[in-house]
C-alpha cells in the first residue's frame, strides 16, 4: 500500500479567517477516511483543497505523487478525483444519462457508446436503470444522490470525496445511499467522505478523523475513536451526536 | 366613429414601411447589443479588476442617460457625418440595450448555483465547457422573459430615435398628422400596430420557453 | 370689509401704473415683484387688476392703457383668462429667456407677461392683449402639437409663427396675417454646389416636423429627385445641415436670418431666400370657436400697427 493522498502543515485562509491550521492528512490507496467534526470545523475545506476547488495558502498537497498546486492541466487532474455533494449538484437541463456522459464525451475520454453502456452499467450497480432517461427535478432525494455518485464513478476516479454526501436527505433515504457508498468501499475504492453519520463511520471507515477549529483534534481506527476517544473535545462532540 | 378610420388603409403603407424600419432597426439593434452585453457581462464576472471596472463604468453611464440624450450626443456629437442614418441609429439602440442586455446576462448567470459550476469543475470540465455545457442553458431559460422584455422595450424605444430624423412608425404617423392633423386617428393605427407586433413576440417568447422547459417532462 | 377692499385697490392701483411705466425700460422683475411668480400667476394677477378697474382708485390705471373706450371687439369679452400657445423654442417669434437675464428688446411688459419669453410673436399678443384688454396665460408647445392642442380645446389660441395655408384652414381659423414669412433654402456655409432647385437632386432635405418646409419638400422631393428627413426640432434639422448629416433645410427666412445674424448659427448660409409664394403667419383659433378672441386680435393687430407699437416690436428682431 502507497500514500495516494499526503496532505502536509495545510493552511487555509478566507480573508483574515483561517480554517485550515497545519493539518497533515495521509491516504492509503483503498482506504476509506472518515472526516466528522462539528460544523465550521474545516472538514469540507479540506476535502475542496484536495481537487483544488480551494487553493491554499500554505503546505504541500501530493494527490497520485503529484503536486497538485504545480499541476498545470488541473482539469485532467480533476477527471481522477471524483467528488459528491450535499446538495447533488445534478444538471437539471441533461437528462440522468445526459448528467453522466456529458464529461467523458465532451472531455473525450470515452466514445458516446462507450460511455451509454458504462453509465447503464453504473446506473444498475445504484439500482437506477429504469431512471436513465428522466430529468433530474422528477428524482427523490436519494435517487439523485446515488446518480450523482454514478455520475462521479463514470469518470473511473481513483480517489472519491464525498461532502457531507447525506446531509440534505431524509431520514428514510439516508440508507439507499450509503449502501451504495458501502459497496464502493467494498470494491476498493479510495474514498474520503466527511460525514455526520456515526453508524456509516464505524462500519465502513477504516481511519475517522476528529476535527475541530481547523485542526486534527485526534485520529485512528473507529473502534479507538469512537470506543475510547482521547481528548474532551471528541468525547463531548460524540456524546452529543450520539 | 367608424367613418373617422375610414382612412386607414390610405395611410397603411406609409405605416408599414415606418414599421419595416422599426423592425429593422429593434432586431439589428438588438442582435448587435446581445454580442455586446455578451462581451461586457464577460468583462463584468472576468475576475479581473480592470475589465470589471470598465464594464460597471459602461453600464452606469449608459443605464443613467436617456435614449433621447444618447441619440442626439452620438448622432449630433459623435457619428456627425461618418455614417448614414440607418446604421447610425441601430448602433445608438445596441448601445442603450447593450447595458440592460449585460446586466440580464449577469444576473441570469448568478442566479445559477454555484454548486453547478463546481460539480462540473470536479468532473474535469474546463471553465468554458462548465459556461457553454452547463451555466448557460440554463441561464438562457432563465433570461428568455428579460430579454424578451427589452427587446419589447427597445422595439418600443426605436420611437425615440425619431429625434434624429428616423422615419420609424411612431415619426411616420407623427409626419401624416403633421400634414392632416388627425392626431387620434394616426396615433391610434400606430398604437394598434405596435400592439400586435409586440403581442406576437410575447406569444412567440411563450412559445420558446415552453419548449425549453425541462422542468415538466 | 369695504374699507379693506378700498385699500387694497389704493395698494394695487399704484402698483399697476409703475408695471406699466417699468415695461418701458423692459424690466420684468418689477411685474414679478406684483405677482409673486411669473407664469403661473397670470389669473390671480389679472383678477386683482380687474378688481382694481371696478373700484374709484381705477382712473389712474385706465389713462396708461388698457380698456380703451375705442374698441369695441372686447364688448363681447367675458373675462376668459385665454389659454394662448406659442412654440417653445422658435427664434425670433418666440424664445425662451436664459435665466437670470432680461429680455433684450422687450418693448411691452404687462402683468400678462410669461416672464421668459419674448420673441416677435410673444410681444405682438402682449400688446394686442394689452390694447384690448383681455387677459392669457402663455403656454409654449411643440409646434406640431398646436393645432390637434386647439382642436381638441387644451388651449384657446395660438401665435406659434404659423403660416396661413389652405390645409390648416380647414382645421384652424386665422387671423389677419400679421406677418409676412417667406420660406429660405439654407445650406452649409461650405455649400457650394445648390443655388436652385434643380441642384437638389440627390441631396438630403432636413425638414422640422409639421412646417411649411416640410409639406414643400414631402411635395417637391420626387419633382427634384431629394430625399426627406423629419427632425422633431429646429436646433436638430439645424445641427445636422451644419454637421453635413443633410444637404439643406428649408426654414422661415426671418427665423434663419435672425439666427445667422446674432451668430448662431455661423455654419449655415441662404442659399435660395424666397420659395414660392411668401406665406402670411396667423394667429389661430380652433375652427368655428373663440370668435371674440380672433376679433380681438384683429382689431388690436390693426391699432398697434397704426401706433407704431407694432414697427418698434418688429424692428427688435428684424433687421433689414
Amino acid at each position: 500500500m502507497s500514500a495516494i493522498i499526503e496532505a502536509l502543515h495545510i493552511r487555509k485562509l478566507f480573508g483574515d479567517l483561517e480554517v485550515l491550521r497545519d493539518m497533515s492528512v495521509t491516504v492509503e490507496e483503498g482506504e476509506v477516511v472518515c472526516l466528522i467534526g462539528p460544523s465550521g470545523s474545516g472538514k469540507s475545506t479540506f476535502l475542496r483543497c484536495l481537487n483544488r476547488l480551494e487553493n491554499i495558502q500554505g503546505g504541500t498537497i501530493k494527490v497520485l505523487g503529484e503536486d497538485i498546486s504545480a499541476i498545470k492541466e488541473v482539469n485532467r487532474f480533476r477527471a481522477n478525483i471524483g467528488m459528491v455533494f450535499q446538495h447533488f449538484n445534478l444538471f437539471p437541463n441533461y437528462s440522468v444519462l445526459g448528467n453522466m456522459t456529458l464529461a467523458p464525451v465532451t472531455l473525450k475520454k470515452y466514445r458516446r457508446q462507450e460511455a451509454v453502456k458504462k453509465a447503464e452499467e453504473l446506473l444498475l450497480q445504484v439500482g437506477l436503470s429504469d431512471k436513465r432517461d428522466v430529468y433530474p427535478v422528477t428524482l427523490s432525494g436519494g435517487q439523485k444522490q446515488r446518480v450523482a455518485i454514478a455520475r462521479a464513478l463514470e469518470m473511473n476516479p481513483k480517489i472519491m470525496l464525498f461532502d457531507e454526501p447525506t446531509s440534505a436527505l431524509d431520514p428514510e433515504m439516508v440508507g439507499e445511499v450509503l449502501d451504495v457508498m458501502r459497496k464502493l468501499a467494498q470494491q476498493g475504492m479510495t474514498m474520503v467522505v466527511v460525514t455526520h453519520e456515526m453508524g456509516f463511520a464505524r462500519d465502513v471507515a477504516d481511519r475517522v478523523i476528529f476535527m475541530d477549529n481547523g485542526y486534527i483534534v485526534e485520529e485512528g481506527t473507529p473502534r479507538e475513536l469512537f470506543e475510547h476517544p482521547r481528548t474532551e473535545r471528541c468525547q463531548a462532540f460524540l456524546s452529543s451526536v450520539q | 366613429m367608424l367613418d373617422y378610420f375610414s382612412d386607414c388603409w390610405k395611410y397603411l403603407p406609409s405605416l408599414l414601411g415606418g414599421l419595416k424600419l422599426t423592425l429593422i432597426i429593434a432586431v439589428v439593434g438588438i442582435a448587435l447589443a446581445i454580442v455586446l452585453g455578451i462581451l461586457l457581462c464577460a468583462f463584468s464576472i472576468s475576475g479581473i479588476f480592470v475589465l470589471e471596472k470598465i464594464a460597471g463604468i459602461y453600464i452606469t453611464v449608459v443605464r443613467g442617460i436617456p435614449l433621447m440624450i444618447l441619440a442626439l450626443f452620438m448622432y449630433f456629437g459623435v457619428i456627425k457625418n461618418s455614417l448614414d442614418l440607418l446604421p447610425s441609429a441601430i448602433i445608438i439602440l445596441a448601445i442603450n440595450a447593450s447595458a440592460y442586455m449585460a446586466e440580464i446576462f449577469r444576473a441570469g448567470i448568478q442566479a445559477i448555483d454555484f454548486g453547478q459550476t463546481e460539480a462540473a469543475r470536479s468532473l474535469g470540465l474546463s471553465y468554458f465547457q462548465a459556461m457553454y455545457k452547463i451555466i448557460l442553458p440554463q441561464a438562457f431559460k432563465i433570461m428568455i422573459p428579460s430579454l424578451m422584455n427589452q427587446f419589447i422595450s427597445s422595439l418600443k424605444d426605436t420611437a425615440i430615435l425619431s429625434a434624429i430624423s428616423v422615419n420609424e412608425l411612431t415619426m411616420t404617423a407623427k409626419v401624416i398628422i403633421a400634414r392632416n392633423y388627425n392626431a387620434f386617428e394616426l396615433y391610434s393605427y400606430a398604437a394598434i400596430i405596435y400592439l400586435i407586433v409586440i403581442a406576437l413576440l410575447t406569444y412567440l417568447s411563450k412559445r420558446v420557453e415552453r419548449k425549453l422547459s425541462y422542468d415538466k417532462r | 370689509m369695504k374699507n379693506a377692499r378700498k385699500l387694497m385697490s389704493l395698494i394695487l392701483a399704484p402698483t399697476l401704473i409703475v408695471s406699466v411705466l417699468a415695461g418701458c425700460s423692459a424690466s420684468s422683475s418689477s411685474t414679478t415683484a406684483a405677482t409673486t411668480t411669473a407664469g403661473t400667476t397670470a389669473a390671480t394677477t389679472t383678477a386683482a387688476a380687474t378688481e382694481a378697474v371696478t373700484t374709484p382708485a381705477e382712473t389712474t390705471a385706465e389713462a396708461g392703457t388698457s380698456a380703451e373706450a375705442g374698441t369695441s371687439a372686447n364688448q363681447a369679452y367675458d373675462g376668459t383668462v385665454y389659454k394662448i400657445a406659442c412654440d417653445a423654442a422658435y427664434a425670433p417669434f418666440s424664445i425662451q429667456l436664459e435665466a437670470g437675464t432680461t429680455a433684450p428688446g422687450k418693448v411691452v411688459t404687462t402683468a400678462n407677461d410669461m416672464g421668459d419669453y419674448y420673441g416677435i410673436d410673444v410681444e405682438l399678443l402682449d400688446a394686442i392683449a394689452e390694447y384690448e384688454g383681455f387677459q392669457y396665460e402663455l403656454t409654449p408647445m411643440d409646434f406640431s402639437a398646436i393645432i390637434p392642442a386647439l382642436i381638441s380645446g387644451t388651449i384657446d389660441g395660438s401665435i406659434a409663427g404659423m403660416n396661413i395655408t389652405d390645409e390648416r384652414k380647414e382645421k384652424v381659423d386665422f387671423s389677419d396675417g400679421y406677418y409676412a414669412s417667406g420660406s429660405a433654402l439654407v445650406v452649409n456655409k461650405d455649400n457650394t454646389d445648390i443655388s436652385s432647385f434643380e441642384d437638389l437632386n440627390g441631396k438630403v432635405a432636413a425638414c422640422k416636423e409639421g412646417t411649411t418646409g416640410m409639406t414643400w419638400s414631402q411635395d417637391n422631393a420626387d419633382k427634384y429627385g431629394f430625399t426627406v428627413t423629419v427632425y422633431p426640432d429646429s436646433a436638430s434639422m439645424m445641427l445636422a445641415v451644419a454637421n453635413g448629416q443633410a444637404d439643406f433645410l428649408i426654414e422661415d427666412y426671418p427665423v434663419i436670418s435672425y439666427q445667422i445674424n446674432i451668430g448662431e448659427q455661423a455654419d449655415l448660409k441662404v442659399a435660395i431666400d424666397a420659395i414660392g409664394e411668401v406665406p402670411q403667419n396667423g394667429f389661430a383659433v380652433a375652427k368655428g370657436k373663440n370668435a371674440t378672441l380672433l376679433a380681438m386680435f384683429n382689431e388690436g393687430l390693426a391699432a398697434i400697427r397704426e401706433n407704431g407699437t407694432y414697427d418698434k416690436i418688429i424692428a427688435e428682431f428684424i433687421s433689414d
